[in-house]
């Protein structure tokens, strides 16, 4: 069952970040593109036996930005930020200062590993809740981004559903440690010593 | 004072119970607001939000998206080949090779990790086969992938003008001398070592093959630089449209990637956004907490009397930062430290963008520093050779960096000449 709930999790993390990066630079690309297909068609302007392609590109809406596509990128940004976080702690890539892992005795770490993940849960859930709050305020105040007017509260729920998904998973790891990944990060490198023989 | 050693404790106790970075830095920042302001950790979510709501941040996951995009693909390989069709006369040319196609691919992926796996995965087993030594072999290619992080375009010289509000053109522009530098010097060195492996004929067939096959790959890191500079786009928008040049090159052109390729190169990208971004969130917040307590005015009058002149200041600074490097990575150090020395800096009359590479350089020689030196903790799983070995093959190049850091430090227009 908690498997299962993973499973299905870090399955909406991935497409969520997919659709993320579409939109991000999707909206970039749209936004230099049009720019430039203007200033393109303006140089070929210049050209003797070419004339009245400007006009035609500006009429067309070419050579400026396209109205909004950065706040776009942005909202795309913010969700990849917030939901690749699950990605990274699915795959066991946040990072950790290993200073004082020693202090510990190997035996205990198990236990410790355990402890460690409840209390990154509980943290979690607080930085769930404080984003939760911070939605609801900006919901009663009516809130908007500047540019293309709408409302922000949806966007900062995202991070309030991001951190509070991530508590669960962290909750879930503590519970069953045998899902938990393992964070040195290296099980996924090639080996290179094996491909020069 | 007893706040402040209450704080430290929590720190060291979250890290004694083996706490990501990111849950360290949201409990500062919960203590910091509760205590020293009015109690409210609301202000918490709201300064993610504010760090995560900006445009300039878009560079960053759209830069390493293209540079994952290319290392998947054959670009390695073409850029390769070109190279090593170009060094075969000179004395130690494989080796030569190896550091020009480390600097070429950081070029491109922007990433240290990235390029010594790239190029390392191709580059070890030829320079075994061709004669080199193991420990050289190893060393050569540990210290060529740090120049991933100081060659533009570098996702940590990004982070920088986040924290500093520092141009990112300016900082690109400015890596590439302290770039060129290492990367000749490398050579040089692998050059001197390998006298003996003397070198065959030019091939001009071989080279115009190479040169027709990677003419592709050359073109992107032309575009996107030559897009900034030239003032077509901004840093943000070549990040998107590096995006879109790998596309084209590794699906269109070299038909290297698949649709599936393409979904497990874009998760694993989320993968690490996904551990970047939320410790720049939490990173920020601190940040905000300490410029709103004027934390750095107070620093810089603290040390007035201790480091007053510039150059005592830069010693100082590259001392701590070898520290750090040694045991925390290279985007925390810059997100944690650049808003605190950056100031300091600039009341020495050091330029930011300066400061910048120098700090960047510090931390690149920190991939190669125990106990966490990144570059030594992947080749040591990825060469299956014990750690210490690999500690002592980089020996050499750590030298040869830290002399590149003397002359990057105290001669400023290495990094400055291009920018004025």
């Amino acid at each position: 069952m908690m498997a299962a709930v993973l499973r299905a999790l870090s399955r909406l993390e991935q497409i969520v970040c997919v659709a993320a990066f579409v939109i991000m630079a999707g909206a970039l690309v749209a936004d230099v593109g049009k720019r430039l297909l203007g200033r393109f068609a303006a140089w070929l302007d210049a050209l003797p036996w070419v004339s009245g392609l400007s006009d035609a590109a500006a009429a067309a809406g070419l050579g400026s930005g396209l109205m909004g596509a950065p706040q776009v990128a942005v909202v795309g940004l913010i969700t990849l930020a917030m939901f690749g976080f699950g990605v990274a702690a699915q795959h066991g890539a946040h990072l950790r200062p290993r200073l004082l892992d020693g202090i510990f005795p190997i035996s205990w770490s198990r236990w410790v590993n355990r402890a460690a993940d409840g209390l990154t849960a509980g943290v979690l859930g607080g930085l769930a809740w404080l984003s939760g709050a911070m939605a609801g305020e900006s919901a009663a105040l009516g809130d908007v981004s500047s540019v293309l007017r709408w409302p922000i509260w949806p966007i900062q729920a995202a991070i309030a559903v991001a951190f509070g998904l991530n508590a669960l998973r962290y909750l879930i790891f503590s519970i069953r440690p045998d899902l938990r990944p393992n964070d040195d990060g290296l099980s996924e490198l090639p080996d290179l010593q094996e491909a020069s023989r | 004072m007893i706040a402040a050693l209450l704080l430290v404790f929590l720190l060291l106790a979250l890290l004694a119970v083996r706490q990501p970075i990111v849950v360290v830095l949201a409990a500062a920042a919960v203590f910091c607001y509760v205590v020293w302001q009015d109690g409210d950790p609301l202000y918490v979510a709201y300064d993610i939000w504010r760090a995560v709501n900006q445009e300039v941040l878009l560079a960053i996951p759209l830069f390493m998206l293209a540079g994952a995009i290319m290392s998947k693909g054959s670009i390695a390989q073409r850029l390769i080949d070109l190279i090593q069709s170009l060094t075969r006369p000179i004395p130690g040319g494989l080796a030569v090779a190896t550091v020009l196609a480390c600097a070429g691919f950081a070029a491109i992926s922007g990433s240290s990790a990235v390029t010594l796996l790239a190029v390392g995965s191709i580059m070890y087993p030829a320079l075994l086969r061709a004669g080199y030594s193991k420990a050289f072999s190893i060393g050569l290619i540990c210290a060529g992938g740090t120049l991933g992080i100081i060659i533009p375009p570098s996702i940590p010289l990004i982070l920088y003008g986040v924290m500093t509000n520092t141009s990112i053109a300016d900082l690109f522009l400015a890596g590439v001398g302290p770039g060129l530098l290492l990367t000749c010097v490398f050579a040089l060195y692998a050059m001197v070592v390998n006298w003996r492996m003397r070198g065959e004929v030019w091939r001009p067939a071989e080279i115009a093959g190479a040169l027709r096959r990677s003419a592709a790959a050359l073109s992107t890191p032309a575009v996107i630089l030559g897009g900034i500079y030239s003032g077509v786009f901004t840093a943000t928008e070549a990040a998107a449209v590096a995006v879109a040049t790998a596309l084209f090159v590794e699906v269109i052109i070299h038909r290297d990637l698949t649709w599936p390729d393409l979904w497990a190169v874009t998760v694993d990208t989320s993968k690490l956004l996904g551990s970047l971004f939320p410790v720049l969130a939490l990173a920020t917040s601190i940040n905000i907490f300490l410029t709103w307590e004027q934390v750095p005015q107070h620093l810089v009058a603290l040390l007035e009397p201790i480091l007053q002149d510039r150059e005592t200041f830069l010693l100082a600074s590259n001392a701590l930062l070898l520290l750090v490097g040694c045991f925390v990575d290279v985007g925390s150090a810059i997100l944690i430290l650049s808003p605190l020395l950056e100031p300091l800096a600039v009341a020495r009359g050091v330029d930011p963008v300066h400061f910048g590479i120098v700090m960047t350089v510090n931390l690149e020689i920190g991939y190669l520093t125990p106990p966490m030196g990144l570059n030594l903790i992947i080749a040591a799983a990825a060469f299956r050779e014990p750690f210490a070995d690999v500690c002592k093959a980089v020996i050499p190049f750590i030298i040869l960096m830290l002399a590149g850091l003397v002359a990057v430090t105290f001669y400023p227009p290495l990094s400055l000449l291009l920018i004025s």
